[in-house]
């Protein structure tokens, strides 16, 4: 087996050193502080990657240095490479273990609003006595209570429907194995729903931010009203193949979103939907806003590109976008030197024969001063 | 991963690939003999579907034995209309009749058409003329065991870019009939 | 229970795709050869490689090679660029092959934006990386709408396109990726190649396989078809103008050459195909060019190219 070696092979190598050298060493220890103290970066990696394991994402994370698209990347190409064994059974919010959930449409709902852990009504000042050695005692304030709470809560739009507020849809019961997959297959548009809340699950944070944040400004639906937004804890349910027993493979966070504003007939609400592995808030309000938004805009003409399913699905894409961004880092000096035939080309034809030997005639690193 | 182990080139792997190679070739360029080399037992048409089909494609054999092998890939065994792969290892008029139903894309989308896998004999019958895209001018082919209503059939899917497209197989040999090569009796 | 499903083994796939996703791009590329010119949609799986860096060229690379196959990887004509020999070493690793500088050894040839000078053979595959698969982009931002043009037949607003730019410039201002039509019905993008490459793909020899990762599209312009570059019928397709530049390292002229600014406001050139030059600067024999003293290989499908002295006062290349 011959290889051809060149020196470039040797840059990129020692680029390639430089880099981890510079992030220090990569160890075990550093992983498991990772998973532990930062469960929302590893969580906000996992839903991009639509890959759940807090270990590997919290390694992508210190493998990179804390390049978040790198650390997508890792995952992405990782989860490409796994069998899949089977479809678990459908996840209902029902169902879910909810540690937190709450509703901006209504003062209470039927089993309460629950804050659960956030910082939402924190005061955001930095813990500058951390750095000086002061230990952490913001955990300390919390005191369990006697009762647990309950670990499901019925969901707001079922209220809703009942009253007619919402428009009935029914269940979809497609079987998992038939519903499309847009890791395997080529997405068409218009995309089918499955393809759409897939795309928004795994979209790029803040992409969906800015693009929902433009439709909340006043380029589409002014102020969707959250209808319910969950964190919880679901099982896993799967079915062995040849013994036919469903088990649990496990449990992993995932959080959700629901977003209502009247529809166009104002006579009930539209929802707009998205879910999402890990617990990332802002993700998932910014991308059932769009998820509305397009909706309200599917059958006619899109007014603004967030409105449109083709623009918010390609550019919300965090490895494609990302990946494709940094690539006009790469030589372009072939395209270059073709649109400079042309730029020459016209200048020539426009400046007269006089300029023919452009290409010949050294060109002046300073103006040419008069004579005095 | 062991940085310095390289994956496996297993026999089934060399298996496809060489099939693929050889698929490639042939709808490259139509009408050139594309011979495979042996492996194990399985026929030509057999080892096209092995090499082509899973869980994630659908196909439809008419030869049970063909089946059988096939449906062990996970593939999804349909109907002519559906298939995506159809295995035929003899045609006669019958079976051209029901070929009528097989699929031929869209202009939208073209590639959603059927890819057919026939048997026949390279060795006598009638000598039609090639051109087209991969064929230098034109090429003469000598085809046998292909009943007249095929070809009425086959211009009656297009015009290009509909129609299906075809692997000739005479034992080992294959010869590709992409739906953009122009057939003409000599 | 879950444990008993999964097997412990680590190892790769040959050639890194799994099994689902090379037999996923077998299919597909075999009826992009069917359907010369069609954009082939596919599942395009993430690979160890940024997007927009090859993932596309290297997944059509990664379903066609083998142990004994010979790779030429090259970015912008050259063998070591960075970013080709991060592919080379990606491919090598995964799958046992040989290397090599020579276009005319090379069973498959995986190229960003340049096509080798040296003429390719029958059985050679030519793999190129594309960006952007959609020619009517500029025209079209919406890939449905898109689509739709392409199933319609209907290029005319590429065709404008062009006609405006030598309403306003006096000449089509196009660059790389020059449009051009396959087997007289799909309009493509030949990938960001210069011009000067574009007739290298019009009745080759060899397969060229256009693969765009990001995008997942793949298509196909099989040996022997023809590929034209849209042009008028009075304004011919003009390549990027070689004349009078004369590489460096070898003294080559007619030839695809890179512009290197000197410190002293001149410009140096050399040939952007590293292969061939290597091949010259060492006395040995290179094979037969595509643009050879001045004359492109297939008489007729271009005018000569026209050089800026030639030009009438308008801005027109003479006629005849």
């Amino acid at each position: 087996m011959y290889i051809a070696t060149r020196g470039g092979e040797e840059a990129i190598q020692q680029s390639e050193a430089l880099y981890h050298l510079l992030n220090g060493e990569l160890k075990r220890e550093t992983v498991q502080r990772l998973q532990e103290s930062l469960p929302y970066l590893v969580d906000r990696i996992m839903g991009e990657a639509s890959l759940y394991c807090p270990e590997l994402a919290a390694l992508a994370i210190a493998q990179t240095g804390g390049d978040l698209y790198e650390a997508v990347l890792l995952l992405r190409a990782y989860r490409a490479t796994r069998p899949r064994i089977a479809y678990a059974q459908p996840v209902h919010a029902r169902e879910v273990l909810t540690v937190r959930r709450i509703s901006a449409a209504f003062k209470d709902v039927p089993g309460g609003q629950v804050l659960g852990p956030s910082l939402d009504y924190s005061h955001r000042l930095l813990r500058l006595d951390v750095l000086d050695g002061k230990s952490d005692e913001s955990g300390l304030g919390f005191t369990p209570s006697e009762r647990p709470a309950s670990p499901t809560y019925p969901a707001v739009a079922d209220w809703q429907r009942q009253q007619g507020l919402l428009r009935n849809q029914d269940a979809d019961d497609t079987p998992a194995g038939e519903i499309p997959d847009l890791t395997t297959e080529s997405v068409q548009f218009p995309a089918s729903r499955a393809h759409r809340l897939q795309a928004l699950a795994r979209a790029d944070t803040g992409g969906v931010l800015a693009l929902g944040y433009s439709v909340m400004r006043g380029y589409g639906l002014i102020h969707p009203t959250v209808n319910e937004l969950r964190l919880g804890l679901a099982e896993v349910m799967v079915q062995h193949p040849v013994t036919g027993v469903t088990f649990s493979a496990g449990r992993v966070r995932v959080s959700q979103c629901e977003v209502v504003a009247p529809a166009g007939d104002e006579t009930s609400y539209s929802v707009g939907f998205a879910a999402t592995l890990g617990w990332n808030e802002v993700k998932l309000i910014a991308a059932s806003t769009l998820d509305l938004n397009m909706a309200a805009h599917d059958e006619g003409s899109p007014q603004h590109p967030a409105h449109a399913e083709e623009f918010v699905m390609y550019h919300t894409e965090p490895v494609e976008s990302s990946g494709f961004c940094i690539h006009f880092k790469l030589p372009h000096y072939v395209t270059f030197s073709s649109t400079a035939d042309n730029v020459r080309k016209v200048t020539q034809a426009v400046l007269g024969a006089s300029n023919a030997a452009v290409t010949h005639m050294p060109v002046s690193a300073t103006p040419e001063t008069e004579e005095a | 991963m062991n940085e310095s182990s390289l994956p496996a080139y297993t026999l089934d792997e060399a298996r496809d690939r060489e099939t693929f190679i050889a698929l490639t070739d042939a709808f490259s360029f139509p009408g050139r003999p594309v011979t495979l080399r042996p492996f194990d037992d399985a026929d030509t048409p057999v080892r096209i579907g092995l090499a082509l089909l899973d869980l994630e494609t659908s196909f439809h054999a008419v030869d049970p034995l063909v089946e059988s092998r096939l449906l062990h890939t996970g593939a999804r065994r349909v109907s002519i209309q559906d298939a995506e792969y159809l295995f035929f290892s003899s045609l006669d008029p019958q079976k051209v009749n029901a070929l009528r139903a097989v699929r031929n894309g869209s202009m939208l989308r073209p590639d959603d058409s059927a890819t057919l896998i026939l048997n026949c004999t390279f060795a006598s019958g009638s000598v039609f003329r090639w051109t087209g895209p991969g064929i230098h001018q034109s090429i003469e082919v000598r085809l046998g065991a292909i009943p007249a209503a095929f070809w009425t059939l086959r211009r009656a899917a297009g015009p290009f870019p509909l129609g299906f497209d075809v692997i000739l197989c005479d034992g080992d040999v294959i010869m590709g009939l992409p739906r953009s090569t122009a057939v003409q009796s000599v | 229970m879950l444990k008993g499903l999964v097997s412990t083994q680590q190892a790769y796939s040959y050639a890194y795709l799994d099994p689902y996703a090379k037999r996923e791009i077998r299919r597909r590329i075999l009826k992009a050869i069917a359907i010369p010119g069609y954009q082939v949609p596919y599942a395009s799986r993430e690979l160890p490689i940024a997007r927009g860096w090859g993932t596309g060229g290297l997944q059509a690379t990664l379903a066609l090679v083998g142990p004994d196959s010979i790779v030429k990887v090259i970015d912008q004509g050259a063998d070591d660029s960075v970013n080709a020999a991060n592919l080379r070493r990606f491919i090598t690793r995964m799958t046992g092959a040989s290397t090599t500088t020579d276009a005319l050894r090379s069973t498959i040839l995986q190229s960003r934006h340049r096509i080798p000078e040296e003429r390719l053979a029958e059985g050679q595959i030519l793999v190129l990386q594309v960006p952007d698969p959609e020619p009517l982009r500029a025209v079209q931002p919406d890939i449905s709408k898109a689509a739709q043009l392409h199933a319609d037949f209907d290029y005319g607003q590429m065709w404008l396109s062009l006609y405006e730019q030598l309403v306003r410039f006096g000449q089509v201002v196009h660059g790389a990726s020059y449009p051009s039509v396959v087997n007289g019905r799909f309009l493509i993008s030949p990938s960001p190649i210069p011009r000067w490459d574009t007739p290298k793909l019009h009745q080759a020899a060899h397969l060229t396989i256009l693969a765009a990762g990001r995008e997942k599209r793949v298509y196909a312009v099989p040996p022997y078809t023809d590929v034209r570059p849209l042009e008028f019928s009075d304004i011919p397709f003009q390549v990027e103008d070689q004349t009078g530049r004369v590489c460096k390292t070898t003294g080559a002229q007619n030839q695809f050459m890179n512009e290197i600014p000197l410190e002293d406001g001149t410009a140096g050139y050399e040939l952007s195909d590293s292969g061939y030059a290597e091949k010259l600067a060492n006395n040995l024999i290179a094979g037969p060019t595509y643009y050879i003293d001045g004359a492109f290989y297939h008489a007729g499908i271009l005018r000569p190219p026209v050089r800026p002295d030639e030009l009438d006062p308008a801005g027109h290349p003479p006629s005849g």
